[in-house]
């Protein structure tokens, strides 16, 4: 590039800071050079003053460039441990909050129970997600209604359930599970579903 | 001897720049970052449900179009067809199973008709009206999934049209709840 100078900002900024070790290694170069030369000490007396301040000049510079560089990463490492910080919550801006429009109902072919006995180990749940809370009430084909839950939260799920009365043993085809749907957020009431199902209750 | 030493000076002097570098890089790369990570507690397996379908949440005049019915579990043996119909016992409906809206859901309150047409696909053709009894005495079908689909093989498009209101009807959000029968049936 013709007609550029030393002192131009661009090459400035091209030469620093890898360029200190290279303005370094050529000024020593020149000094090999000039003390080569006889009957010059005064010139070499000179030479070495400017080489011995370029030289401390470089080492501070690069000790500022060492400093500076080792606060940047402690900064740029900070959020990043601060997220992993023990906690398995993703960032809020990871957060979608947003209401579905659907109701995820599971439904079962067959479900076994114990003949009299009101205790029973039934697994009855509310899919995460869902924009309501469940009550969930089990019906014998001739409406005869044996259970009616507590309200189940999306994500929440019973093991056990407790019979408003002890049933008889023998196979129900078409007994249903009512679930009825209140929103999460103001309890009224939503769209909901009634499955049918086969119980199998045996002795 | 003095030049030899002002030579010797510098090179050090060079040699010490290049030392800080390599051992700033040395330092960096065996940087030793402690964390205490303590692992979740293992979610317990999900429930085993034959089935989950995918109802619409809630039903109100402001949100009227086409709703869709999907499954996203469908373990049913082969032979078996999931099939979902509306059910007019449990939604807000007249005495005909007509289905209705209530201003605020009110069912005391001010009302508006609104029939439900179902469809098979989202270009809406051959629709029919769900909230009737069909000419065998049952509830019209509103989604039907063969075993293991959770594509329906009917259905599965429900668009609810609300009727035109009258002089003199009072304006605001009218609601409605759908309530839906969902049963295994032998294929055929």
């Amino acid at each position: 590039m013709p007609g550029r100078r030393l002192d131009d900002p661009e090459v400035e900024e091209k030469i620093s800071p890898p360029g200190l070790h290279w303005l370094v290694e050529k000024c020593a170069l020149i000094l090999f050079c000039t003390i080569e030369k006889k009957g010059a000490s005064f010139v070499m007396k000179n030479n070495f003053i400017i080489m011995a301040g370029v030289t401390l000049f470089a080492v501070v510079v690069v000790l500022g460039c060492v400093i500076v560089g080792a606060m940047l990463l402690g900064k740029n490492s900070a959020p990043a441990a601060a997220n992993t910080g023990g906690s398995s919550e993703a960032p809020e801006d990871d957060v979608l909050i947003r209401a579905p429009d659907t109701i995820a109902i599971p439904g079962y072919a067959q479900l076994v129970m114990k003949a009299g006995e009101l205790l029973q180990d039934v697994e009855l749940y509310n899919p995460e997600g869902n924009p309501c809370y469940f009550i969930i009430s089990i019906a014998l084909p001739d409406g005869t209604e044996i259970f009616k839950s507590s309200p189940i939260k999306a994500g929440e799920k019973t093991d056990v359930i407790r019979l408003l009365q002890p049933v008889k043993a023998g196979t129900y085809e078409g007994a249903v599970m009512r679930y009825s749907c209140f929103s999460a957020s103001d309890d009224t009431p939503m769209n909901g579903a009634n499955t049918k199902f086969t119980l199998e209750v045996v002795k | 001897m003095k030049k030899t030493f002002i030579a010797l000076v510098l090179i050090v002097a060079m040699l010490s720049l290049s030392a800080t570098a390599y051992a700033e890089n040395e330092t960096s790369a065996t940087m030793t970052v402690n964390y205490e990570f303590t692992a979740p507690e293992p979610p317990d397996p999900p429930p085993t449900s034959t089935y989950v379908v995918n109802i619409p949440s809630s039903i109100t005049n402001d949100s009227m179009g086409l709703v869709e019915i999907t499954a996203s579990e469908n373990t049913l043996p082969s032979g078996k067809i999931l099939v979902v119909t509306y059910d007019p016992l449990y939604s807000t409906c007249n005495s005909n199973g007509h289905f209705r809206l209530y201003k605020d859901g009110d069912p005391l309150g001010p009302e508006l008709g609104c029939r439900i047409l179902v469809y098979s696909n989202s270009e809406k053709t051959q629709g029919k009206y769900l909230d009737v009894y069909n000419s065998d005495g049952k509830q019209e079908v509103a989604a039907a999934f063969p075993a293991g689909s959770t594509t329906p093989s009917y259905g599965g498009f429900l668009e609810f049209v609300p009727s035109a209101g009258y002089p003199g009807m009072i304006s605001g959000t009218y609601i409605g709840t759908v309530h839906f029968n969902i049963e295994v049936r032998d294929v055929g």
